[in-house]
């Protein structure tokens, strides 16, 4: 018997020896079967990679056939492809709204602060700039205010923890 | 369920050529996987070979190109480790690709990983064994930072490559080529 007449069945005990003939016409025979599904469920770039993946894991995984119908074990291989596709996607979007959310939250921080910086006295908030935005040293700032280093530490500590606190 | 698997197993739609043809070839050489790989690092390690005639390590300084070598290696060791890793690899893995087939590629590419890690380290501890033996045996090329430096290079080069050449398959599949 030809292999084009055989049974899918008979073309899987075929294809767990290793004939890649068995394996080109069940590809030919169920091919267009999976692209139509995938196409409906996914974004064509995306369906493309999981058509090569679905037929990919009919190979790799073709020892653990153990001889159901095998249009119905192609079936559970493409679902679980499509499923694994689906979570990877949702843990991705997770991931980007949990950083939108983050950026949100610099951002309204970030006014808050600048808020904060306006009821503080001026040459607080001149120290605060100075050391954030502009990156003066301790040392430049202790220098520029005439006080010690240690005091002008003191100084910005106690300032950060009023902010803090409003915060 | 059923519904789902009834509408699987009655509907059915055209593959794209270009799609059809590359996974046949995809699987097939899933099938057999041994041969591509066999190929894939005997064309490495021959792309590879060609490129110690421009090494002042290990090569024949008579064909002319030791000057731009002599010049790397003056910049120091992060440069030179950084520029000897990148031409080693980069050759290889550009004599390889050059005559995989597009199916063969493919399925380096989905196993990438799995394939360069432990080649490239197996061929940074053979070069270790062989440095007695090369031509010249500069200090330069004893030190850890420029084991280091290699190595990661030749992981970096190594995926870098795969991509570029993944791009240039993509592009030129969506036009038809």
């Amino acid at each position: 018997m030809s292999t084009n007449q055989q049974s899918d069945e008979e073309l899987m005990h075929l294809l767990k020896l290793g004939d890649d003939l068995a394996l080109s016409v069940l590809y030919e025979r169920h091919s267009s079967k999976v692209w139509s599904y995938l196409k409906r469920r996914v974004p064509d770039s995306n369906a493309e990679d999981l058509f090569q993946d679905c037929f990919v894991k009919v190979v790799e995984k073709r020892d653990a056939w153990n001889g159901q119908p095998f249009v119905l074990w192609l079936y559970v291989v493409m679902r679980n492809t499509v499923s694994d596709y689906f979570r990877s996607k949702k843990v991705e979007s997770k991931y980007l709204n949990f950083l939108e959310d983050r950026s949100e939250e610099r951002e309204s921080k970030a006014l808050q602060v600048e808020e904060l910086l306006g009821v503080l006295p001026n040459d607080k908030a001149q120290l605060l700039r100075e050391f954030f935005s502009e990156g003066w040293s301790y040392k430049e700032l202790a220098d520029k205010y005439d006080m010690s280093e240690i005091s002008l530490r003191k100084r910005l500590s106690r300032t950060i923890k009023k902010i803090k606190k409003e915060l | 369920m059923k519904d789902d698997f009834l509408e699987f197993i009655t509907e059915s739609k055209k593959v794209p050529d270009n799609l059809f043809t590359e996974t046949r070839e995809l699987v097939r050489v899933s099938l057999k996987p041994k041969y591509t790989v066999a190929k894939f690092y005997a064309l490495q390690v021959l792309g590879m070979f060609l490129t110690l005639f421009i090494c002042p390590q290990y090569g024949f300084q008579s064909v002319g190109f030791s000057g731009i070598a002599d010049w790397v290696m003056e910049k120091g060791v992060f440069v030179c480790a950084i520029y000897c890793s990148s031409i080693f690899f980069a050759g290889g893995l550009a004599v390889s690709y050059i005559f995989l087939t597009k199916g063969e590629f493919n399925w380096i590419y989905r196993n990438r990983l799995s394939l360069i890690i432990p080649f490239n380290s197996v061929v940074f501890f053979l070069m270790m064994l062989t440095k007695d033996m090369a031509l010249e045996n500069h200090a330069l090329f004893h030190g850890n930072t420029f084991n280091i430096t290699w190595i990661f290079t030749s992981f970096l080069v190594a995926l870098i490559v795969t991509e570029l050449v993944k791009l240039r398959s993509v592009k030129f599949a969506r036009v038809g080529i």
